[in-house]
C-alpha cells in the first residue's frame, strides 16, 4: 500500500448509500425484535465510521438474525443494501459504468449462489469453493490484464515467464 | 497491483460470511459473500480500466535547466503532468526519482498531484549536485488508488533528463601582454642559465612573449618581418616559483581566483620543468609570512613536493598576518612595525634603505619572504613571481630584488580590475584602471632580465579591450 501521500481517504459516502442503509435499517426495525433499533444503529455507525461492505455485511447478518417472514423486508433490506454498495461505485470517475458494472456483478453472483444452494443443491462447501476460486482467478487476470496495459509486464515476458510479475 | 488493508478486510469480511453461512446453513449469508465478492471484482474492473485510461493519457515532464553543472551548483528542476481530457480520473501522484547525488536546498517534495478534476500541475525544486559524474533523473513514479482505496497500481514515466557534474574548473586562461595572448606555451626556454651548451640553433618568426634580446635582426632585415634566433640546449636551469596567497589573490569566482589562474600558470612551469628535468624550488607567501619554501632539485620527489605544495594552497587570511614574524638572512627574527599606524609613506620608504642587509620592510610579506629565503632560491637561474597588482610598490621592490640575484625574472601578475563582479557595471572605469595596471606591467618589463605577463581571464580581457576600442569609435565619431 502506498503511503506517499498519507493515510486513505475516507470511505466514499453518499446520499444514495445513506439512503439505502437507511431503507435497510428500518425495514430491520421493522422486522419486530426489540434488538432490531440497536442493530439498525449499528448498521448506520459501520456506513458512517467503517467502510460500505462492512455495513452491508453487517446488515446481512443482522437479517439473518431478526428472521423476518415478511418476503417485502427482506426485499427492503437488500435493496438498500444492494444500494450502500452501488452508491460507492458513484465515486468513481466513469460513475455510470462502474454502476452498472455493480449493478450487474452483484446480482448475478448473489443469484447464482442462490440458485445454486437453493435450486441446484449444490453443496456450501462446493459453492464456497467455487466462490473463492472464481474470485481469485477473475481478479488475478484482471491484475495481469492491467500489468500489460500499463507496460509493466510486456507481452513477450508475459509468455516466457507467466508469473513474472 | 497492489492491494491494500481495506481490500483484505473487505476479503476477509466476505470470508466470514461464507463461513458463517456454511455453519449456520444459511443462503443470506453465502449470496451476501457472493455479493461482496462480485462487488471487489466490480471495483477491481473499474479501476483497470481506469488506470490504463490514465497511463494513456497522461504525459508527465521532468527537465532540467541546465546539461552541465559543476559541483555544488544549484539547479532547477520541473516536474510537470498533465492528462489529456476534461473527465475525472482517480487521484493521480507522480512522484520524481531524483538521484542521491542531488541533494534539495528546501524540503519541497519533487511531487505532484492531480486531483480528481485536476488537469494539470508542475513543480519546482531546486538541486545541488555534490558528486561528480553522469546523472540521470529516472522516470517519475506514477501511483493511482482508487476512491474505495482497494487497490493502487504504480507504473513509470515521463522524460528522464541527465546532467554531467564535474569538478570546478578553471577554463581557459589568458597569459599575455597589453592584451596580446601569449603563443609561446608557459614554461618553455632557450637555455639562457648559467649552466648548459648549445647545440644547435633555428630561427623563426617572433611572437608575442619573444624577449628582445632574442630578435635576430640581420633575419628580420632580410624576411622584412620580425624573426628571432632559438637556442637549443641541453638545459639545467634553476627554476623557483615565487607564488602569493595573501587575501587579494582570492579575489575573483569561487574557483576562477586570481590564485586559480596563476596556480595554473605555475603548474605548467612546474611541468614544464619536470619535463626537461631542471631544477625546481618554490617560495609562497601569506599574509603571515613565508608559507613553504623548498630549493631548487631534479629529484622527481621534489616536482611532486612542489605540485602537492601548490595543489593545496590557498588564500591566508589577513587578519592573522598583519604582525608576523620574519626572519633575517644571517640573524634571528625581526618584528616588523607594519601594524605601525604612526608610520608615513615617507617612513616607509626610509626603513627600506636603513641598513639593507638586515630591515625587512612593514606590510611587504612578498619582498620579506624572498630576502630572507635561502641563496639557492634567491640565486636561481630563472625566478618566476606569481602575484596581483594590489601593491605595486612592493612588488617592484621584490622583482628589483630578484633581478640582482637571478639570472632572468619573470612576473605573472593578475589584474585586480579583471577579477571583479561588477566588471560590466563600471567598465568606463574599469578600462583606465586595466591601463594603469599595464603601464605597471610595461615598467617591470623594462628591467633588464625582466619579463612581465598578465594572467586573467580570457572573457573578461576581451571585454575590458571591446570597451576600450568601442570607445575609441566614439571618440572618432565625436
Amino acid at each position: 500500500m502506498s503511503r506517499t501521500a498519507g493515510r486513505w481517504p475516507p470511505s466514499p459516502r453518499t446520499a444514495l448509500g445513506a439512503l439505502g442503509i437507511g431503507v435497510a435499517a428500518i425495514a430491520i426495525v421493522w422486522s419486530g425484535p426489540l434488538w432490531g433499533v440497536l442493530g439498525a444503529f449499528a448498521l448506520g455507525s459501520l456506513y458512517v465510521v467503517g467502510t460500505a461492505p462492512l455495513a452491508v455485511a453487517f446488515g446481512q447478518v443482522a437479517l439473518v438474525a431478526a428472521g423476518p417472514s415478511s418476503p417485502g423486508i427482506v426485499a427492503a433490506v437488500e435493496v438498500g443494501l444492494f444500494l450502500a454498495l452501488l452508491a460507492a461505485a458513484l465515486s468513481a470517475p466513469a460513475p455510470r459504468t462502474a454502476a452498472a458494472t455493480v449493478a450487474v456483478t452483484v446480482p448475478l453472483f448473489g443469484g447464482l449462489t442462490w440458485l445454486a444452494l437453493s435450486s441446484w443443491q449444490v453443496g456450501p462447501m462446493a459453492v464456497a469453493l467455487v466462490l473463492g476460486c472464481g474470485f481469485a482467478t477473475a481478479a488475478y487476470l484482471l491484475h495481469r490484464y492491467l500489468l500489460v496495459s500499463v507496460g509493466i509486464v510486456s507481452r513477450d515476458q508475459l509468455q516466457s515467464s507467466p508469473t513474472n510479475e | 497491483m497492489r492491494l491494500t488493508r481495506r481490500f483484505w478486510l473487505t476479503a476477509g469480511v466476505a470470508l466470514c460470511l461464507v463461513l458463517g453461512g456454511w455453519l449456520l446453513d444459511s443462503t443470506p449469508l453465502f449470496v451476501a459473500a457472493a455479493g461482496l465478492l462480485g462487488w471487489i471484482l466490480a471495483m477491481q474492473a473499474v479501476f483497470v480500466r481506469s488506470v490504463t485510461r490514465i497511463e494513456r493519457a497522461l504525459s508527465v515532464d521532468q527537465s532540467l535547466d541546465r546539461s552541465r553543472v559543476t559541483t555544488g551548483t544549484e539547479t532547477t528542476f520541473r516536474l510537470a503532468a498533465a492528462i489529456d481530457g476534461a473527465s475525472p480520473h482517480f487521484p493521480v501522484t507522480i512522484r520524481a526519482n531524483v538521484p542521491v547525488a542531488a541533494e534539495r536546498a528546501s524540503a519541497t517534495e519533487p511531487l505532484v498531484t492531480l486531483a480528481r478534476t485536476q488537469a494539470e500541475s508542475s513543480i519546482t525544486v531546486p538541486l545541488t549536485w555534490e558528486t561528480v559524474g553522469d546523472h540521470t533523473v529516472d522516470e517519475a513514479t506514477v501511483s493511482v488508488r482508487d476512491a474505495a482505496g482497494l487497490f493502487v497500481q504504480s507504473f513509470d514515466a515521463g522524460s528522464t533528463p541527465s546532467v554531467t557534474v564535474e569538478a570546478p574548473s578553471l577554463g581557459p586562461v589568458h597569459v599575455g601582454q597589453s592584451g596580446e595572448r601569449l603563443l609561446r606555451g608557459v614554461g618553455e626556454h632557450e637555455s639562457r642559465g648559467s649552466q648548459g651548451g648549445l647545440s644547435a640553433e633555428e630561427i623563426r618568426k617572433y611572437v608575442p612573449g619573444d624577449a628582445m634580446k632574442y630578435v635576430d635582426w640581420k633575419a628580420t632585415a632580410r624576411l622584412n618581418e620580425p624573426h628571432v634566433r632559438e637556442y637549443e640546449a641541453e638545459s639545467n636551469r634553476q627554476t623557483v616559483l615565487v607564488v602569493d596567497h595573501r587575501t587579494t589573490m582570492g579575489d575573483g569566482p569561487a574557483g576562477r581566483t586570481k590564485l586559480d589562474h596563476l596556480r595554473a600558470v605555475a603548474s605548467a612551469i612546474r611541468q614544464r620543468a619536470d619535463a626537461d628535468r631542471d631544477p625546481i624550488g618554490y617560495l609562497t607567501v601569506g599574509d603571515s609570512g613565508v608559507t613553504g619554501t623548498m630549493s631548487p632539485a631534479a629529484r622527481p620527489e621534489a616536482y611532486e613536493s612542489c605540485h602537492h605544495h601548490l595543489t593545496d594552497l590557498s588564500p591566508t587570511d589577513s587578519e592573522a598576518g598583519t604582525q608576523s614574524p620574519a626572519t633575517t638572512r644571517g640573524g634571528g627574527p625581526v618584528t616588523v612595525t607594519g601594524g605601525d599606524p604612526t608610520l608615513t609613506e615617507m617612513d616607509r620608504v626610509l626603513l627600506s634603505y636603513q641598513d639593507r642587509q638586515r630591515t625587512l620592510l612593514p606590510d611587504e610579506q612578498l619582498y620579506n619572504g624572498f630576502r630572507s629565503a635561502r641563496h639557492e632560491i634567491r640565486n636561481a637561474d630563472l625566478v618566476v613571481i606569481c602575484s596581483d597588482d594590489t601593491d605595486p610598490g612592493e612588488l617592484r621592490e621584490t622583482v628589483g630584488l630578484a633581478r640582482r640575484n637571478a639570472t632572468e625574472v619573470v612576473v605573472f601578475l593578475t589584474p585586480s580590475v579583471a577579477f571583479e563582479d561588477d566588471l560590466l557595471a563600471a567598465t568606463d572605469d574599469a578600462y583606465e584602471r586595466y591601463r594603469r595596471f599595464d603601464q605597471f606591467r610595461r615598467e617591470l618589463c623594462e628591467m633588464d632580465a625582466v619579463t612581465a605577463y598578465e594572467v586573467a581571464p580570457p572573457d573578461r580581457i576581451e571585454s575590458l579591450l571591446s570597451r576600450s576600442a568601442s570607445d575609441s569609435r566614439r571618440g572618432e565619431v565625436a
